[in-house]
């Protein structure tokens, strides 16, 4: 179990430089065996929020506990229990596949058969294998991410903090890792994991989306979904383009996305439908089809984070 | 705990081992700069070009340019006057509006040797001729050597010249100038040269350069692989790791200290073997209190780590650091003919006490018993330095960027 409680990190603020808050007032519970996502603007503080949690920097104030253990007072404790995967690689480039987890297995104690047999079921499942001499900086960027999965994997942490795991990773990597993810989540292990991509935030069981160093929606990828206020509506049409810049002057639509061929608008209620056809039609747009869609978590995603934007620029002018 | 300080310490030597032209470099690159240290300040200093410009024209003044021709350090070189005077309307031998000056420009030249018009005959005549000695000072050693040298065949001369003549004056037969030359010798003092017999150069620039050794690749390493693991951001996975901040400081500093050891002990063999400098007392003495220094100078090592962000940035610091150490070691100018505040301020760097220890050992043979001192202020300051150090680190861990 994580809790954190009114959790404040600032950055600077000493000979004149600017003080800059990473997180302002933080509330947040995990339960034990979750999965959880973590997506946020660049800049949130999810970085920070992770770090804090694995120990390696102090909270300005506030509590932050794992497993009942206390981050800055307790933090070797959390250490045993933890596993980490920084965002940038974080092994080491000049030591082999090999000579990175065996250094790792040696820190975290993890010696003879228990080893070499942990080594193997993560090399399995991380297709290693064959690059087991391969130096760290040779690898390629997705191989690099796996090792370090790995690394943070090796002794058996009962929570794992994975810092955008799969960013600059291609899809099919991107694949294997989420399924090993939901492997150690099925098997009970607590996973917290930053992402900027919303298809893999749908996948945790439990997504918070940070802003501004403070936790503004936090529940289940559905429930977020059904906070978005009104429908969605996916449009087809002979000219997307002129489309877009008409509807742009409709009242009643919070937000246009072209997607492939497809307009997705965000709308308040039902009614605006109409409206729609009407202005289009006026327009000269030939409406090939105009149907009710599901909300996806990249509209939500995008609605919350526009919506706080405006409020903080608002805050901040009056 | 020493699990896994021995952890970290393993994977730095694999680090080095995986960079093998470095640990070439940094084992055998020492003792390569020891040779060319040695051999390029082990010849003697003599060849010393000298210029005379002969004013008087006498055979007297002659007698003299003779004898300084005859000394061993200096080399009269005869063409300079006729060369300028080539090129003038004026005979620069006769005109003496030419001086020193015309040509100690020229950086062969170490000295010129200015005999005034009349020196013959102010000698004869029982006066004190003035001679001018116009030196190179760039060439401090040099003109230094070239001026004892000088004198010496001045006086010598002088004293030759106004013995015959007061001879003649009284009517007897003045003894050969070979004759009154002996028994000037005779009554110079007896000069006793202790620990470095044949004020060899080698003796004196060598033991410099094996204190400096232990010293800069101790310090280097050290700084190198801290401040790596900064720059690549593996510093991040230490952190998570179960170790405190002491563990990874002690291993890292086991590579380094072995490194800087073997470097050491590898200058020692080399200045026995090649330049013949044995260590005169107890080896083991100085082989525990090298491990001692080590430790004080890894502190300021990590230091710099600490500072710098990257390996670039910890290079140009060592750097930095190397010159004030370099000048208060007492490795080019001693610090004893340095300012009164410049010596005491030169307390404060390990480096000079570590020199006094070694060129002790090595050379004077002398033991704790008189160098307790030096032995107080290493242990004060490597406590200071290495305190200063672990506070930096726990400080930098709290407040990781």
């Amino acid at each position: 179990m994580i809790q954190i409680q009114n959790l404040n990190r600032h950055f600077g603020g000493r000979f004149r430089q600017a003080k800059v808050s990473a997180i302002a007032g933080l509330d947040l519970t995990i339960q034990p065996g979750e999965l959880f996502g973590l997506v946020g603007p660049d800049g949130a503080g999810k970085t920070t929020t992770l770090r804090i949690l694995a120990g390696i920097l102090k909270p300005s104030s506030g509590t932050a506990t794992v497993n009942g253990h206390d981050v800055v007072d307790d933090a070797e404790a959390i250490k045993q229990e933890l596993g980490y995967m920084p965002q940038q690689f974080g092994l080491y480039p000049a030591l082999t596949v090999d000579e990175n987890l065996n250094f790792i297995c040696d820190v975290f104690g993890v010696f003879g058969n228990a080893r070499e047999q942990r080594i193997q079921e993560l090399l399995d499942f991380t297709n290693l294998h064959e690059f087991r001499g391969r130096l760290g900086r040779q690898l390629s960027g997705g191989m690099q991410k796996k090792l370090s999965l790995t690394a943070a994997l090796v002794h058996h942490p009962k929570v794992l903090l994975l810092d955008e795991p799969t960013t600059g990773v291609d899809p099919v990597a991107r694949r294997e890792f989420w399924d090993i993810l939901t492997m150690l989540h099925t098997e009970g292990s607590t996973v917290i994991v930053s992402t900027p991509y919303m298809d893999e935030a749908e996948r945790c069981n439990r997504v918070g989306l940070m802003y501004d160093g403070q936790l503004m929606v936090c529940d289940t990828p559905n429930a977020v979904k059904r906070m978005l206020p009104g429908m969605m509506f996916a449009l087809r049409a002979d000219n997307l383009m002129l489309a877009e810049n008409v509807l742009k002057t409709v009242e009643g639509i919070h937000d246009i996305q072209p997607y492939g061929d497809v307009l997705n608008l965000l709308v308040e209620d039902e009614s605006v439908g109409t409206r729609i056809t009407a202005c289009l039609h006026d327009a000269g747009v030939k409406i090939e089809s105009l149907r009710p869609a599901p909300p996806r978590l990249e509209e939500a995603f995008i609605y919350f984070v526009r919506q706080f934007s405006t409020n903080h620029v608002q805050e901040v002018s009056a | 705990m020493s699990g896994r300080v021995l952890n970290i310490a393993w994977k730095d030597m694999l680090h080095l081992w995986h960079n093998r032209t470095l640990l070439i470099l940094v084992i055998f690159g020492a003792a390569c700069e020891l040779l060319l240290v040695g051999w390029a300040t082990g010849a003697e200093i003599d060849d010393l070009k000298t210029v005379v410009i002969d004013h008087d024209q006498t055979a007297i003044s002659q007698g003299l340019i003779d004898a300084l021709g005859a000394a061993s350090a200096l080399t009269l070189n005869e063409d300079a006057v006729s060369d300028l005077t080539k090129h003038n309307t004026r005979d620069a031998a006769l005109d003496d509006t030419f001086t020193g000056g015309n040509f100690i420009f020229n950086p062969d030249n170490v000295l010129v040797v200015e005999i005034p018009a009349g020196f013959g005959a102010q000698l004869t005549a029982g006066e004190q001729p003035q001679v001018t000695l116009t030196l190179n000072g760039a060439n401090s050693v040099g003109s230094t050597t070239a001026r004892r040298a000088a004198e010496e065949v001045l006086y010598t001369y002088g004293a030759v010249v106004l013995t015959q003549n007061m001879m003649e004056h009284m009517g007897q037969t003045p003894p050969s100038a070979d004759q009154i030359v002996a028994s000037l010798e005779s009554n110079h003092p007896d000069v006793v040269v202790r620990y470095n017999e044949e004020l060899d150069r080698a003796a004196y620039t060598t033991p410099s350069e094996a204190a400096f050794v232990l010293y800069i690749i101790a310090i280097m390493v050290a700084a190198f692989m801290l401040a790596r693991e900064r720059e690549y951001g593996t510093f991040e996975q230490l952190l998570v790791m179960p170790q405190r901040p002491i563990e990874i400081i002690i291993g890292k500093a086991i590579p380094a200290l072995l490194v800087g050891y073997a470097n050491f002990i590898l200058v020692l063999v080399e200045m026995n073997v090649v330049f013949d400098i044995p260590v005169r007392g107890s080896l083991l003495l100085l082989l525990v209190l090298a491990i001692g220094y080590l430790f004080v100078e890894l502190g300021r090592g990590f230091m710099v780590a600490m500072i710098a962000r990257t390996q670039n940035q910890a290079l140009l610091i060592v750097m930095l650091m190397a010159f004030v150490d370099i000048t208060f070691a007492g490795y080019a100018v001693p610090v004893e003919s340095m300012p009164q505040v410049m010596q005491a301020l030169s307390n404060l760097f390990p480096i000079r006490h570590w020199m006094i220890i070694l060129r002790g050992i090595l050379q004077k043979d002398i033991g704790l018993d008189v160098l307790w001192p030096q032995l107080v202020w290493l242990a004060a300051l490597g406590l200071i330095i290495n305190g200063i150090t672990l506070w930096f680190f726990r400080r930098s861990l709290a407040e990781q960027k």
